[in-house]
């Protein structure tokens, strides 16, 4: 039967809110007796501590507590990290229990990046503890700093953690290196690249912010917090951070205005605020600035990669490898060194089948902001380096780059395919996703266009990227061998109410996903109740069962089927009751449109409002059926949902000053099952702009003392709409068969092609120039420089 | 510092406002507030009172006047740059200041700063400058010890500043007549959209077509925003072809002093002000038919 509900462009339930400003974040929050934290943070990047003297702090108006790292000793332990690279030897800075650590929330007597606290302090305004931070006298050494893994891992280099010989996290591989490197000195033709997939800063609209509160009385704390994972961090901030029982906090987040992958750590701040509302039996409030959370919110990116890509004169690709150093900053953020490992190592062969394989990675610290997750991490940084790679060696061969991919894409009757690096592709029509793409394109009437450039000195070009990107966060028993410590399923609760309403409750977090409307839009197809009578819960600890949070693409493809699986256990109950009412055998029920009725006697029916009735009054209800109708799902993917895509991008180039103009931008893409489609065309639209954005624009910026330079908005280009085009979308549709949605995640995939193909779109047009590659960010300069190597 | 508590003041007459300033040393004008604001909350500048001049009601507007047959205007300095960018008298005879003025940063930023709240904040890197050098302007103040008026070319000094005294005010900014056409070229920073180079051309055509007058100037991540004099004279007196044109766009970075930019590096910078300048020019020959 068609959908009425579920896959229809609904509006958006949370909009009216958002758009009338009635949405409170954290920083909207004002509790009475509300006192401020200010943190104060390293201006250096690597230094001792030698003093530090809060004398003429504590003394300043409006001041109620200043406090060290030397206060928290004994009080409060490192912040813990949870996901280490799977199935290697790893080295982290300590923690007393039984897990790596990842940096005490206030430093003692080593500071190792720009963002690394010393004191905190606590005045009745913000302004008065802005004020009071500018009273501590820190007395440092300053040390020599390293900013890239190279210069981590060289010998002698400044060792940032005791507990990491040479600085190094791990050494991670991921496939057969003999084989590989047998097929590329076999290989008929070699191509190698170097290049650098540069870090970047999320910048989401929202900066973070915390505000604590606690009761004397009960000693219950509730912490107000811009997270994705509230469950996840109520945990780790209990159990290996603070010492308190579960029982006694509570975490609501708010709103959360966007993330993108920076929200899902546990920072300092949060233990600071609740141990701070303790300390003074106030609610404590800290709210990040804009330039605070560029230096001290996890950044994304920085790979170093050194490819080699082996195939033959006639276009099959042989063998792909690829050397990375990944830079993981200063302290391993909550999940950071999985995401440099494996997320970017297991991707690397994309789309392709590609007979042998090997990545590794050499994860070190270095005294930069630590490193996390961004929107379409390692799989992007994958798909860039070998996409780039694929035009590289159609180049060499004389080929066109898209019968190149055409020769190489595993095809849908080889699913489910297994890479060779970890990944087991579970659906997809790489081919046909191509194809669409590129008849949209207009593909084969591009030479004349170029021509036409030409002829106004522009130079036109055309990019392809094919990609497959590994999403929903996760089958446990993988993490687990990912080197996740701690599952990764999902979890939701449905109540049907006796009076028709549904509530459901689920332990996934939005912040930007549309959760109110797409998830509703599962349970009334489900159950056939109206939209706005179903209303989903979340964000709050409380009266919601724990689940992971949202990152990895996973909300609709982990809490959905959740979802779903828990309707199927309301509607089995429900018949029951509508069966027991009817004077019918379950068997004989059929569900339609809100209603149970007799097979074949269409009007020997009852609503299921009116079985949720029955089961509320539980007055006449079967044997063995419990009185009203709620049910709960822990749902545990059987492996990762794998969405795919095609991306072309159109470029022009202005030779003589280096510009690139972006013309189009097409993007195919094969999400599975789709849910809501203007919400899926919000989710692309989002994710290839931030994939643009790394192309053209970003860059976090260190200098040699590992200062950021690029620290603010005026420093740190983002892309705006007005200079994007109008993104050209379309979808091929292959269901997962790893969940009952078909769904597969679709919040990072827009990014995860639009660096490759804007790339690639650029030495295309560059090509009677001899450029073969140009690092990112594509700045005039740069590309102006690509084309005059030796000056104007 | 960032005040919990800052002092506010909105005088009605330019002496009130001026003799604010005089009498109070960590005092500010303020104009649009658009950088103001914005420099409190970053911790940039220290200021305890805030004197506002958009009560001063003689500041604002545009004024045609008349020279003879021809026609100047004066603009008060609390008009908008909204304003400039769609004013007629402007876009048929000052195109480089409409164009400057529709080119600064974006709708929102152009309807709150006032023109001069730009040539007092910005100086050498707003975009208006490089106009007002090509446009012959003259810029009024009023301060406590009387009133000034600076050519353009005085008032950016070379320290990328300006020749304004602390309690000094920019009242009006006056454009001489001309029979000029002339244009705005800008190459944008792509984070704070401002100018990393502006430039602007002014040129007169005699009726043989050889160039009567030409006035350049260039703003931007410069040291300080100047005339390019050395392409001007290499237009000066003949046509305006292509190798005139070509002579002008390899001259166009002399004596240009670039500032550190994390955007583009001073090679680049040079290179891309003469092909601005060149663009510019084959505008202006376009425009002229
Ligand atoms: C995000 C952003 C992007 C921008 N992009 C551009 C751009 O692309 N190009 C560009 O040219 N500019 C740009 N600007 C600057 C903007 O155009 C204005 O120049 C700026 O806002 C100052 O004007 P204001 O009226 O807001 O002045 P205010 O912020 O109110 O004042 C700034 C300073 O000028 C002084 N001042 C103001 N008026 C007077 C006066 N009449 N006499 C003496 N002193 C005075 C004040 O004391 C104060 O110190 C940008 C600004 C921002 C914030």
């Amino acid at each position: 039967m068609a959908n009425k509900v579920f896959g229809k462009p609904i509006k958006r339930k949370e909009d009216p809110a958002f758009i009338q400003g009635a949405a409170p974040f954290v920083a909207d929050i004002h509790l009475p007796g509300m006192a401020h934290m200010e943190i104060l943070r390293s201006p250096h990047a690597h230094a001792r501590i030698r003093s530090i003297d809060t004398s003429e702090a504590a003394k300043m108006p409006g001041v109620l507590k200043v406090i060290t790292g030397h206060d928290l000793v004994g009080r409060m332990k490192p912040l813990p990290c949870v996901w280490i690279p799977g199935g290697v030897e790893s080295h982290f800075p300590l923690h007393p229990q039984d897990i790596p650590g990842a940096g005490m929330p206030l430093q003692t007597d080593h500071v190792r990046f720009i963002g690394d606290g010393v004191a905190a302090v606590v005045a009745e305004t913000r302004y008065q503890a802005m004020d009071a931070l500018r009273a501590i006298r820190v007395d440092y050494e300053v040390l020599p700093a390293v900013t890239t893994p190279e210069a981590a891992l060289a010998e002698n280099a400044p060792q940032l953690h005791d507990s990491v010989p040479g600085n190094l996290n791990a050494y991670w591989t991921c496939g057969d290196s003999a084989s590989t490197d047998a097929a590329i000195a076999d290989a008929e033709v070699v191509v190698e690249l170097d290049l650098l997939n540069q870090r970047t800063i999320n910048s989401p609209i929202e900066p973070r912010g915390a505000l604590a509160t606690f009761d004397p009385v009960t000693d219950e704390f509730v912490l107000y917090a811009s997270t994705q994972s509230p469950h996840n961090h109520r945990l780790i901030l209990c159990y290996y951070v603070l010492n308190i029982s579960l029982n006694k906090l509570r975490i609501i987040a708010p709103n959360v205005g966007g993330s993108f992958g920076t929200k899902g750590y546990v920072y300092p701040d949060m233990p600071l605020v609740l141990f701070m509302a303790r300390e003074l039996k106030r609610p404590i409030k800290w709210q990040d600035s804009r330039q605070g959370y560029m230096r001290s919110t996890v950044q994304g990116r920085d790979h170093k990669q050194r490819a080699v890509l082996a195939g033959t004169r006639d276009g099959k690709i042989t063998a792909l490898r690829c050397t990375s150093h990944a830079n993981l900053g200063a302290y391993p953020s909550t999940i950071g060194p999985g995401v440099a490992t494996a997320m970017m190592g297991r991707s690397i062969t994309g789309p392709y089948a590609i007979p042998a394989a090997f990545c590794e990675v050499y994860a070190a610290f270095t005294n930069t902001v630590p490193l996390g997750a961004q929107r379409g991490s390692g799989r992007s940084e994958a798909t860039f380096m070998t996409e780039r790679l694929v035009d590289l060696f159609a180049a060499e061969i004389g080929m066109d780059p898209a019968e190149v991919r055409r020769r190489n894409f595993v095809q849908p009757g080889d699913m489910p395919y297994d890479n060779g690096l970890g990944w087991l592709y579970d659906s997809g029509d790489y081919p046909e996703l191509l194809e669409r793409a590129l008849r949209q394109a207009g593909y084969a009437d591009l030479p004349a266009l170029k021509e036409e450039a030409k002829a106004r000195g522009r130079r036109l070009g055309v990019g392809l990227a094919s990609f497959v990107a590994v999403s929903g966060v996760g089958p446990s028993p993988r993490m687990a061998k990912e080197g996740m410590l701690g599952g990764t399923w999902e979890a939701a609760s449905i109540r049907c109410e006796p009076t028709g309403d549904v509530v459901a409750t689920i332990g996934s977090k939005p912040h930007g996903q549309s959760h109110d409307t797409v998830f509703a839009q599962i349970i009334s197809e489900r159950l056939g109740v109206a939209v706005d009578r179903i209303s989903i819960r979340h964000s709050d600890t409380m009266g919601t069962p724990f689940g992971q949070g949202s990152y990895g693409s996973r909300s609709f493809s982990m809490a959905g089927p959740a979802l779903y699986l828990t309707c199927d256990k309301i509607l089995q109950k429900a018949c029951l009751a509508a069966a027991h009412k009817l004077n019918a055998s379950p068997d004989e029920m059929v569900f339609e449109n809100g209603r149970f009725y007799v097979d074949g006697q269409m009007d020997r029916g009852i609503t299921l409002l009116e079985t949720t009735l029955a089961l509320w009054y539980a007055w006449d209800i079967p044997d063995g059926v419990e009185p009203c109708l709620e049910a709960t799902t822990f749902w545990d993917a059987p492996d990762f949902n794998y969405p795919s895509g095609a991306q072309i991008a159109l470029v022009e180039v202005d030779p003589e000053t280096g510009e690139v103009e972006l013309k189009r931008f097409i993007a195919v893409s094969d999400v599975g099952v789709i849910g809501n489609p203007m919400v899926m065309e919000g989710q692309l639209h989002g994710g290839i702009v931030h994939g643009l954005g790394q192309a053209l624009f970003e860059q976090a910026i260190y200098d040699d003392d590992g200062n950021l330079i690029s620290d603010t908005l005026e420093r740190y280009a983002l892309p705006k709409a007005a200079g994007l085009p109008h993104f050209e979308l379309d979808f091929v549709t292959s269901p997962t068969p790893h969940n009952p949605l078909g769904a597969k995640g679709a919040g990072e995939i827009g990014t995860v092609g639009a660096t490759a193909a804007v790339g690639n779109a650029l030495c295309d047009a560059l090509r009677e120039y001899g450029v073969r590659h140009i690092d990112m960010p594509f700045t005039p300069e740069k590309v102006w420089r690509a084309i005059h190597p030796h000056g104007g | 510092m960032l005040p919990s508590t800052l002092n506010y003041a909105a005088p009605t007459t330019l002496g009130a406002a001026v003799d604010l300033l005089a009498s109070h040393p960590d005092a500010v004008f303020t104009a649009g507030s658009y950088r103001l604001l914005i420099d409190l909350k970053m911790q940039r500048i220290d200021a305890g009172t805030l004197v506002d001049l958009r009560k001063l009601t003689e500041l604002y507007g545009i004024a045609s006047v008349e020279e003879g047959a021809a026609y100047g205007v004066e603009i008060g300095a609390m008009t908008a740059l909204s304003t400039l960018a769609n004013d007629v008298r402007l876009l048929a005879h000052y195109g480089a200041l409409a164009e400057a003025a529709s080119a600064t940063g974006d709708a929102q930023i152009r309807n709150m700063a006032a023109l001069g709240g730009t040539l007092a904040y910005d100086a050498s890197a707003g975009d208006v400058a490089a106009a007002l050098l090509a446009l012959d302007a003259v810029i009024h103040t009023h301060h406590s010890k009387g009133q000034r008026s600076l050519d353009a070319a005085d008032f950016f000094t070379s320290d990328g500043k300006t020749a304004l005294r602390h309690d000094e005010i920019i009242t009006m900014v006056a454009l001489p007549s001309t029979s000029a056409s002339s244009i705005y070229e800008k190459f944008t920073h792509p984070a704070t959209l401002e100018a990393i180079i502006g430039v602007a051309a002014a040129v007169t055509l005699d009726d043989a077509g050889r160039v009567a007058a030409c006035r350049l100037g260039v703003c931007g991540s410069v040291a300080q925003a100047k005339r390019l004099s050395a392409a001007e004279a290499a237009l000066l007196g003949g046509a305006l072809d292509e190798a005139a044109i070509a002579g002008a766009a390899a001259s166009a970075a002399d004596g240009v002093e670039w500032l550190p930019s994390l955007q583009a590096s001073a090679e680049y910078r040079a290179h891309r002000l003469g092909v601005m300048t060149a663009r510019a020019l084959r505008r202006l020959v376009k425009a002229q038919g």
